[in-house]
């Protein structure tokens, strides 16, 4: 038989269709700046809002008011809270944080976000976004 | 997609001691204020030796939420002062922000007015 007698055709194979990710949660990266010595409750405080990965860092402030500086009465020492948060609960988070920073005591502060493009892994991913 | 941020978070590496240039040159086009960061940098041995420069190790990362509109300035104007070519040896970077709360939104001239505070958030 010959070379082409033997060539057997296929059917392409059916493509299963993606499935629609509805379920996939943005993730954004909420950077807060507070007193240093409100760091830990507030690291507690949004951890509540089910970001599980959170790190702090030392830092200091530069805005300053004169007076104070020059009477040595400044307290600069800043802690920088980087946590990792779903989108959909970021607006929960800033009404929860705006309402801290105004009545909690010397606990005053600011607090951003940044949107996350992309992260490696998709057990990093439901880590991250607390997808069980 | 081309969403527009209404802030910008603005990223200055630089050797230690040159945060309050930093500052300065930032605080100079309308930023109010920043956070300092100490950090520890990392070189590539050889690339130092073959370009002829010295990166010193330590450094102060200075991080700036500004209103986007200044971003841009203050960038260049980052570049011109602390730039790689200077004793700073710094590089800057700048993240959007989509949403900021904080952040004092009204100049208070009356006392007894409460501080006003907003939640920005990006324009869709």
């Amino acid at each position: 038989m010959s070379e082409q007698e033997w060539t057997v055709k296929r059917k392409p194979r059916a493509r299963k269709p993606k499935s629609p990710r509805s379920d996939f949660k943005k993730l954004k990266l909420l950077v807060t700046v507070v007193p240093r010595t409100k760091t830990e409750f507030y690291t507690d405080f949004i951890a509540g809002f089910e970001a599980n990965f959170q790190t702090s860092l030392l830092g200091q402030g530069t805005a300053r008011s004169n007076t104070l500086h020059l009477l040595g009465l400044e307290d600069s020492d800043r802690g920088v809270i980087f946590s990792i948060v779903r989108e959909e609960k970021c607006a929960e988070i800033f009404q929860a944080l705006e309402s801290k920073f105004q009545t909690l005591r010397g606990g005053k502060g600011i607090s951003f976000t940044i949107p996350l493009s992309s992260v490696i892994g998709a057990q990093i991913y439901r880590f991250l976004s607390n997808s069980k | 997609m081309d969403k527009k941020f209404t802030h910008e978070a603005i990223f200055c590496i630089v050797n230690s001691g040159y945060s309050e240039a930093v500052m300065d040159t930032a605080k100079k086009f309308g930023a109010a204020g920043g956070t300092v960061i100490n950090a520890r940098g990392t070189a590539n041995k050889d690339a130092e030796s073959f370009f002829g420069i010295s990166i010193q190790p330590e450094k102060e990362i200075v991080m700036i939420v500004v209103a986007a509109a200044l971003k841009d300035k203050i960038l260049g104007a980052l570049y011109d002062e602390v730039g790689l070519n200077s004793a700073g040896q710094g590089i800057a970077f700048s993240l959007p922000v989509d949403g900021t709360v904080g952040l004092h939104s009204v100049q208070v001239t009356d006392k007894k007015a409460p501080v006003q505070t907003s939640i920005f958030k990006a324009e869709q």
